[in-house]
């Protein structure tokens, strides 16, 4: 019996056409799922789920993993009709050397009346067993509240825009449906340039296109091809979508012509009309989310949803994981887990997610999550509850949905038991035998290469010399120092060289002073100390009679002598008779130096 | 030590040179790498799926990136999926950016003692040479040798402190030579013998270089075996002097040094 009941409102709008199955939670049929993919399949749709009265419907009988027994018996539904014989088709597969057939049968209903009808399960022999199919929802409305206006009638082919409604939610989800109109004198179409519905504020999904319906305009008969697509406002104010121009080329009859026996071989003759085809724009009022009685964890879901949850194993050790599962139902490309504040003894992981969609638009399906938990502690007695929060836009209000905590057995963590064993490998620690491996590691840390040994790294050798060139240059230093210290000679010749070095520059301080007593004492100083060097004899004994008594002997260079005497001459003449000026002091220096050189460089 | 102002000024040089080199041995490329690709590999841990684990961890070790807890965690996936070679090279690889990881060595131990069969067994002085790591043992030599160089600086320089150092020296002098030498030894242990481990179930080691060749003994994943020669696909291996064979090159993983 095919019963009629109230209509019920859908929780997200009209829907396409394909078959609305009841839902049930993917946890608690996880494990009979496996048996029925075993059995046979036995499915009952509809083409669509809200005509005109009038129109017909196909309901369609679809058996899979086996052969029925022949049409079965369709219930009564009173106001629905069959029309017309039902057409069987079977469709067979071979994977992997294994042949599957589907077997359909086809049948045309047709409403009598206006209202919500109910298609009872519909039971069917297959192979020996009894399968039944779900029940499926028909609603019937006396009129096409999209119906097109009657004037469109004269044109071969047009194109109109209808919205469910016209006050929406931001984030509420909008199925419009375009609906291409063809009328029955065109035989073909082709080169159909329909641009896709856009309006500023609006995402959109892809076009998916419905299964086709004849309706009639005015006094003509069309083919609707409709298409539809999921609009969901992200800002609120009056947002406009469309306008679209397109077209569309109708291949018409060529009318006025005999009758060409050609015809049914190759098709009636046609003539190619471009027709121009177009929607206006439209406005959506789309409302803000109310401010006020937002819940804590709202995350921006609107829809209606429901959610399962399952979570296990609940008896782990601390570092385990844990995986949390939730299903949902409603706009779900938004729907995201919000943050649990409460979990915050828990180390969580990104969840990951699967849509399984319900519809071809993918408004309506279910999401399900995987996320995994960690407790960080062996105090923790449960999983807090799990909430979330979403906006019904058919009840306007923020509604929350609760999992209730579940209780956890949590032990103390695997790393705290002593990982070594007792296989012989020369250690001297016998510690208690572990029963598995250290977890793994949270945390990446820092990312480093693998150098080379240091041995193999040119700076680390290059600094290696660093300690050996200081003990060789302290080596050759203390060498230097003693052989000063053995060496008297070698001592006072760099004592006077220093001394003639620093004694130089006084005397042309001296010079340029004019101090003339001073300067000739200089002078003589610097005679007596090279002198004294180079015949190894003290300073304080050289006069001018060294020259005779030890130089000349010694074939030093009669110019030197003759200077070194004029030296000599003029510092005794000094304590006399002053030289005044000091062009003429200064004029003795280089004859000094040019004397000190020559004494240094003969071998006396 | 010395009361010398001096000396104690070298000696702190000294240690702030020693942990410069020390820290110079791992060069860190980032302080952070990213996480996420980590954290994802892990969530595939966690969810029991240790090869597409395994895996992950592999793609980022591919891509560049080089951690202890990388190699580790690959070690922890590569073990739970049974693959006990596999684990054992990866958790030597952390070992040479993390010698001293309790956790490392606590893993890297029980995964030894999961392999069955004959396996390659080190001596004792190769058990304690490998208590520290090659740059340890460069770095100890390097100190040694550094104080001592610095301290025959420092006679030359002052020789009233000669014999008050006399004995340090000598200790030193010791100290440089025994460390030396062990780090020599060290060297040679670590780049002479090559070892590779066994990543087939059950690997056949043949008495020669070919298919043909009779059987002599048979080892498992995870056995580590020490290198004698290379004859094209073929490795001639040793676990212990009374077992000598060749084994194919397809059938090990060679072991980073």
């Amino acid at each position: 019996m095919l019963t009629q009941q109230p209509y019920l409102k859908m929780p997200t709008g009209p829907k396409p056409w394909s078959l609305r199955s009841i839902l049930f939670w993917l946890t608690l049929l996880a494990g009979p799922l496996a048996i029925i993919a075993a059995q046979p399949t036995f499915t009952a749709t509809l083409d669509r789920d809200s005509v005109v009265v009038g129109e017909t419907v196909v309901l369609t009988l679809k058996f899979e993993g086996g052969s029925p027994q022949g049409m079965p018996a369709l219930p009564q539904v009173p106001g629905l009709q069959p029309a017309g014989q039902a057409a069987t088709s079977i469709n067979s597969t071979v994977v992997n050397g294994a042949m599957t057939s589907v077997f359909s049968y086809s049948v045309n209903l047709v409403p009598q009346h206006a209202g919500d009808f109910v298609i009872p399960p519909i039971t069917a022999q297959v192979e020996g067993q009894n399968v039944q199919s779900l029940p499926i929802k028909l609603k019937v409305l006396q009129s096409d509240p999209a119906a097109a206006p009657e004037d469109s009638a004269n044109k071969l082919a047009f194109l109109s825009l209808s919205l469910p409604k016209r006050d929406v939610f931001v984030g509420e989800v909008l199925v419009a449906e375009m609906r291409l109109y063809i009328r029955s004198d065109v035989r073909n179409i082709s080169d159909v340039q329909i641009p896709p519905l856009r309006g500023d504020g609006f995402t959109a999904s892809k076009f998916i296109e419905g299964g086709r319906f004849n309706r009639r305009v005015g006094a003509a008969q069309f083919t609707v091809i409709p298409l539809l697509t999921a609009m969901t406002p992200v800002k609120s104010g009056e947002l406009a979508l469309g306008p679209i121009n397109g077209s569309v080329v109708a291949h018409v009859s060529a009318g006025g012509r005999r009758l060409d026996p050609f015809d049914s071989f190759f098709g009636p003759q046609t003539q190619p009309q471009q027709v121009p085809i177009a929607i206006e724009q439209q406005t959506v009022h789309v409302l803000p989310l109310p401010a006020e009685n937002v819940p804590p964890g709202f995350n921006g879901a609107v829809g209606s949803y429901t959610m399962a949850c399952t979570v296990g194993p609940t008896n782990v050790a601390v570092g385990d994981p844990i995986t949390v599962k939730l299903s949902g139902k409603g706009n779900l490309d938004a729907l995201a887990i919000p943050e649990q504040a409460d979990w915050r003894d828990f180390k969580t992981y990104p969840p990951t997610s699967r849509i399984e969609p319900h519809d071809q638009l993918g408004v309506e399906g279910t999401k399900y999550f995987e996320q995994i938990v960690i407790p960080q502690s062996a105090d923790l007695k449960e999983l807090p509850a799990l909430s979330f929060s979403y906006f019904d836009p058919a009840q306007k209000a923020y509604r929350t949905l609760r999992q209730p905590a579940v209780p956890l057995v949590v032990r103390p963590g695997g790393s705290a038991v002593a990982p070594t064993v007792a296989a012989s490998r020369g250690s001297p620690e016998a510690p208690p035998p572990s029963q598995d491996i250290v977890p793994i590691k949270q945390r990446l840390g820092i990312v480093a290469q693998i150098a080379p040994p240091l041995l193999r790294q040119p700076w680390f050798l290059a600094l290696q010399s660093v300690p050996v060139l200081a003990w060789l240059s302290a080596l050759v230093w203390r060498r230097r120092i003693e052989q000063l210290a053995n060496n008297p000679r070698l001592r006072r010749q760099r004592l006077v060289a220093h001394i003639i070095h620093e004694g130089l520059p006084q005397l042309r301080r001296l010079a340029a002073e004019n101090k003339s007593d001073e300067f000739f004492g200089t002078v003589f100083h610097l005679l007596q100390e090279q002198l004294g060097e180079r015949l190894n004899l003290p300073a304080s004994a050289i006069t001018e009679a060294i020259v005779d008594d030890y130089l000349r002997p010694r074939a030093v260079p009669e110019a030197t002598l003759a200077e070194l005497q004029e030296l000599f001459q003029n510092c005794n003449l000094a304590r006399y008779a002053p030289i005044k000026s000091s062009q003429e002091l200064a004029a003795m220096i280089p004859k000094l130096e040019t004397v000190l050189g020559s004494l240094r460089e003969t071998d006396l | 030590m010395p009361a010398c102002p001096l000396v104690r000024v070298v000696i702190q040089a000294l240690r702030w040179l020693a942990l410069f080199s020390l820290l110079a041995g791992v060069l860190p490329v980032r302080a952070e790498a990213p996480a996420s690709a980590f954290d994802a590999a892990n969530n595939l841990f966690y969810a029991g799926k240790f090869a597409e684990a395994a895996s992950a961890y592999e793609a980022l070790i591919q891509s560049g990136q080089s951690s202890p807890a990388l190699f580790f965690n690959l070690g922890n996936a590569r073990f739970k999926s049974g693959q006990i070679g596999r684990a054992i090279a990866a958790y030597r690889r952390a070992e040479q950016l993390a010698p001293r990881d309790p956790d490392l060595r606590a893993n890297l131990r029980f995964a030894r003692n999961q392999t069955q069969g004959p396996t390659l067994i080190s001596s004792r002085w190769q058990q304690w040479l490998r208590e520290l790591t090659l740059n340890e043992w460069t770095l100890l030599a390097s100190l040694s040798l550094w104080l001592w160089f610095l301290l025959l600086a420092l006679v030359q320089w002052r020789p009233e402190l000669g014999r008050p150092l006399r004995g340090y020296l000598a200790v030193l002098a010791i100290a440089a030579l025994f460390l030396s030498g062990c780090l020599v030894a060290a060297g040679y242990e670590r780049h002479s013998t090559r070892t590779a481990i066994v990543i087939a179930p059950d690997a056949a080691v043949r008495r020669g270089p070919l298919e043909e060749s009779a059987n002599a003994f048979t080892v498992h994943d995870g056995a580590e075996l020490q290198i004698l020669d290379q004859k094209g696909d073929w490795l001639q291996i040793s676990t212990d002097p009374q077992r000598i064979g060749w084994l194919r090159r397809d059938q090990v993983l060679l072991a980073p040094i």
